[in-house]
C-alpha cells in the first residue's frame, strides 16, 4: 500500500499556514523520508472494517503528526544529530523552533479531531499523548543509569513506543464506535506487544543486529544509555565490568565485556528466545481477536499476522 | 512443548485452571491477564507439565513459599521479650512462651500464605510481579496447594497457641484482636491489607505492642513498659520496612492504581517520609536505649544510628526517579539499615545475658 506524503501532511488547509514559511519548510523536511508505517497500519484497519475515507485520512494523520511531534522532542532530549539520514529539526532551526513545532502538530492533533466529533477518541488520543510525554520524562532519568532492568526499560517503552501501536490498533474501533471493553483490552495488549518487539529490534540494530539500514552502531551506549538488548545482556556483569561500560567504544569491546563474540552470539540467540514468546502471545491474541470480528472483517487477521515479522525480524513477510 | 490457552472468568473453567486443579500432570502459568480484578477478567495460560517446571534445590523452595525472610519480623520481637524477662529473671513458665512462640510465626507463615493465594486469585500477583513468594508464578506449587497450607499453619498455629489461652487468659483478649485484625486484613480489603491506606497501622500493631505484649503474657509475666516501648520500635520499624518496599514499587503501585501511604504521598513528599519515618524511629530508640540501657550502649548505638542514617540520607537524596537502579540502591541500603539495627539489638541482648551472674 502506498502513502503519499501529502496524504499524511495535510488533513485540513489550517494545519500548516502559508503565513508561517519557516513552520511549513521544517514540517516539508520532516515528513518527508518516513515509512509511515502506522499509517499504513491505519489503513489496513479501515480498508477491513470500512472505515470512511475520510475518517482514515483523519486517523492516519493523526498518528503521524503524533509520531512525528514526539520525534522533534525526542531528537532534542536525546541530541541526535540526524533523523531519517538529514540533520534533525532542532539543529537546524534551533532547539526553540522544534519544541513549538511539536506543541504545533499536537495541537492540530485536537483540533482535527475534535471536529470529528467523537469524545472517546479525543480522549483516549490525549491519554496516548501523556503517555508519550510520561515516557520521555522517565527515559530522560535513565541516561546514564548502567544497572538498569529490562523490566524497567520495558515501563518506558509501553508508555513511548508501544502507546503509538496501540492507537493505532484501538482508534479504527473508536471512530467507528465500537467500545467492547474485553476487545479494547485486548488491542491494547496486542499493541504492547508489538511496541516492545519493534523496540527491542531497533534496540538490536545498535548492537549491529539485523543492521539492514545501516544504523549507526553503540549509539546508545555511547550516550549513555543502556537499551533493552544491553540490558539484557548485561545482567550478569560484575559492578567492575559495568563500569567499562561507559568506556565501551567499539562493538568488539562490548563483546568482549560479555565474555567474547560467541558469548555475544549466544546472548542474541537468547534474547530472540525471550522475543519468540511474545510473538507467540501475539498471534495467540490475534485468535482471540476473531471473536470480535465479523466474518467480512476476519481477513483483516492474515494481515496482522505478519507484523511481527516485519516489526521485529525486520524482514518481508514471506 | 507448551501451549496457550485464554479463559474468561465467566467461563467454568477459570477457577480450576487459576487454583491449579484441572490436571494433575500439566500446570497452567497465568502469563497475561485482562481487565483484571473485574468481571471481564481474561487470564491467558500457558499450559505445560508438571516435569518441566524448573524446581530449586528442596529447602530453597520452601524457604521462598514460607517467605522466611520475613519471619524475622516476628522472630525478633519475640527475642526481644525473651531476653528481657530472662535478664529479669522473670521466665516464669518459658514452655508455654516458646509454644506461642512457634505458634505466632505459624500464624504469619498462614497470613503470608493467605495472601498469595488471594492475590493469584484476584490477579494481583500479575499485575504486581514484585508481590509474593513467586512460589506460585513459577509454578513449583499450586495456588490450590498454597491454600491448603495456609489452613495448616493457622491450625497449627491456633493448637500452639492452646496452652497460653488455657493458662493466661488475659491474653485471650490480645489474642483475640490479633487474629481479628489479621483475618479483617485478609479478607475485608478487595485488594488485600497491603494495597490500603493506613494499613501500615494494622502491621504496627500486629508487629508490635500486641505481639510483645501478648509473649509478655504467655511467659506468665506482667505488662509493663519496657514491652511497650519495645513494641512501638519493633512495630515502628516493620512499618519502615513497608514503607521502604511500597516506596520501591511506587510507580508499579500508581498506575495499577493501588492505595497505600506511598502513592498517596508521591516520589518527592516520600522521599521525605520515608526519611522522617526512619530519623524518628532512631531518635525513639536513642531514647529507649537512654531510658533502659548503660552509656556503653547508649555510645554503641547513637554511633552505629549515625552510620547506617548518612549512607540512607545521601542514597535518598540523590534519587532522582521512581524508576531505575538507584531506587534499587536505596531500598537495598534501607533493609541493610533495618539489619543492622536488629543484629545490634540482638548482640546487646545476648551479651548481658552472656554477662549476667
Amino acid at each position: 500500500m502506498d502513502i503519499r506524503n501529502s496524504d499524511i501532511k495535510i488533513f485540513d488547509p489550517r494545519d500548516f499556514p502559508a503565513y508561517l514559511p519557516k513552520l511549513n519548510t521544517l514540517y516539508d523536511d520532516l515528513f518527508s523520508g518516513g515509512k509511515g508505517f502506522r499509517a499504513k497500519l491505519i489503513r489496513l484497519f479501515a480498508e477491513h472494517l470500512k472505515i470512511p475515507n475520510k475518517t482514515e485520512t483523519l486517523l492516519a494523520q493523526t498518528i503521524e503528526f503524533i509520531h512525528n511531534a514526539s520525534l522533534l522532542h525526542d531528537d532534542l532530549i536525546d541530541r541526535s544529530q540526524l533523523r531519517r539520514g538529514k540533520t534533525a529539526a532542532w539543529l537546524r532551526f534551533t532547539p526553540e523552533y522544534a519544541v513549538l513545532a511539536g506543541d504545533y502538530l499536537l495541537a492540530r492533533v485536537m483540533v482535527n479531531l475534535s471536529g470529528y466529533g467523537n469524545i472517546r477518541l479525543v480522549q483516549y488520543t490525549a491519554e496516548v499523548i501523556s503517555d508519550l510525554l510520561e515516557g520521555e520524562w522517565l527515559q530522560d532519568y535513565l541516561v546514564g543509569d548502567l544497572n538498569i532492568e529490562l523490566s524497567q526499560l520495558d515501563r518506558v517503552h509501553n508508555l513511548k513506543t508501544a502507546s503509538l501501536f496501540k492507537w493505532c490498533l484501538r482508534a479504527p474501533f473508536l471512530a467507528l464506535d465500537r467500545y467492547e471493553p474485553q476487545m479494547h483490552t485486548l488491542l491494547e495488549e496486542m499493541g504492547t506487544l508489538l511496541g516492545q518487539l519493534f523496540q527491542r529490534s531497533d534496540d538490536l540494530l545498535d548492537y549491529d543486529i539485523r543492521n539492514n539500514e545501516g544504523k549507526a552502531v553503540l549509539g546508545d551506549l555511547k550516550s549513555g544509555y543502556l537499551n533493552s538488548f544491553a540490558a539484557f545482556a548485561t545482567r550478569g556483569l560484575t559492578k567492575s565490568d559495568r563500569l567499562k561500560l561507559k568506556d565501551t567504544k567499539t562493538l568488539e569491546d562490548f563483546q568482549q565485556l560479555l565474555g567474547g563474540k560467541s558469548q555475544f552470539e549466544l546472548t542474541v540467540k537468547e534474547f530472540d528466545e525471550k522475543n519468540v514468546f511474545l510473538i507467540q502471545l501475539y498471534q495467540h491474541h490475534l485468535k482471540t481477536l476473531a471473536h470480535y470480528l465479523s466474518e467480512d472483517e476476519k481477513p483483516l487477521l492474515q494481515q496482522l499476522e505478519p507484523l511481527t515479522e516485519i516489526l521485529y525480524w525486520r524482514r518481508k513477510p514471506s | 512443548m507448551s501451549e496457550l490457552i485464554t479463559l474468561s472468568k465467566k467461563d467454568s473453567r477459570f477457577r480450576s485452571y487459576i487454583e491449579g486443579t484441572f490436571s494433575k500432570e500439566l500446570r497452567a502459568l497465568p502469563i497475561q491477564s485482562l481487565n483484571v480484578n473485574t468481571d471481564a477478567e481474561q487470564v491467558t495460560f500457558r499450559i505445560f507439565p508438571v516435569h518441566e517446571v524448573k524446581q530449586p534445590l528442596w529447602g530453597f523452595h520452601w524457604l521462598q513459599i514460607l517467605k522466611v525472610r520475613n519471619f524475622l519480623l516476628v522472630a525478633f520481637p519475640i527475642f526481644l521479650v525473651f531476653i528481657k524477662n530472662s535478664l529479669e529473671g522473670n521466665l516464669q513458665d518459658p514452655l508455654t512462651g516458646c509454644l506461642s512462640a512457634v505458634g505466632a510465626l505459624c500464624l504469619m507463615t498462614a497470613v503470608n500464605l493467605r495472601n498469595d493465594y488471594l492475590d493469584h486469585l484476584s490477579g494481583l500477583d500479575r499485575l504486581h510481579p514484585q508481590s509474593g513468594s513467586h512460589a506460585i508464578q513459577k509454578g513449583w506449587v499450586t495456588a490450590a496447594q498454597v491454600q491448603k497450607w495456609s489452613f495448616v499453619y493457622l491450625l497449627a498455629g491456633i493448637i500452639f497457641g492452646l496452652p497460653s489461652l488455657w493458662l493466661y487468659p488475659k491474653i485471650i483478649l490480645l489474642v483475640g484482636i490479633f487474629a481479628l485484625l489479621g483475618i479483617f486484613g485478609m479478607t475485608s480489603y478487595q485488594m488485600g491489607l497491603k494495597y490500603r491506606r493506613w494499613s501500615e497501622w494494622t502491621v504496627f500493631l500486629l508487629l508490635g505492642p500486641l505481639l510483645t505484649s501478648g509473649m509478655q503474657y504467655s511467659l506468665g509475666s506482667q505488662l509493663d513498659l519496657q514491652i511497650l516501648w519495645m513494641g512501638l520500635l519493633t512495630g515502628w520499624l516493620s512499618v519502615f520496612y513497608m514503607h521502604l518496599k511500597n516506596f520501591d514499587q511506587l510507580m508499579v503501585n500508581n498506575q495499577a492504581q493501588f492505595q497505600n501511604t506511598m502513592t498517596w504521598l508521591g516520589f518527592e513528599k516520600g522521599k521525605k517520609w520515608l526519611f522522617s519515618w526512619w530519623l524518628l524511629f532512631a531518635l525513639i530508640f536513642q531514647a529507649y536505649q537512654f531510658h533502659f540501657s548503660s552509656l556503653f550502649w547508649q555510645v554503641i548505638f547513637l554511633s552505629g544510628l549515625i552510620l547506617v542514617t548518612l549512607p540512607f540520607w545521601k542514597a535518598l537524596r540523590s534519587l532522582k526517579s521512581p524508576l531505575g537502579s538507584q531506587m534499587k540502591t536505596m531500598n537495598q541500603i534501607g533493609q541493610m539499615a533495618i539489619l543492622f539495627v536488629m543484629g545490634l539489638w540482638i548482640l546487646q541482648g545476648l551479651w548481658l545475658f552472656w554477662l549476667q551472674p
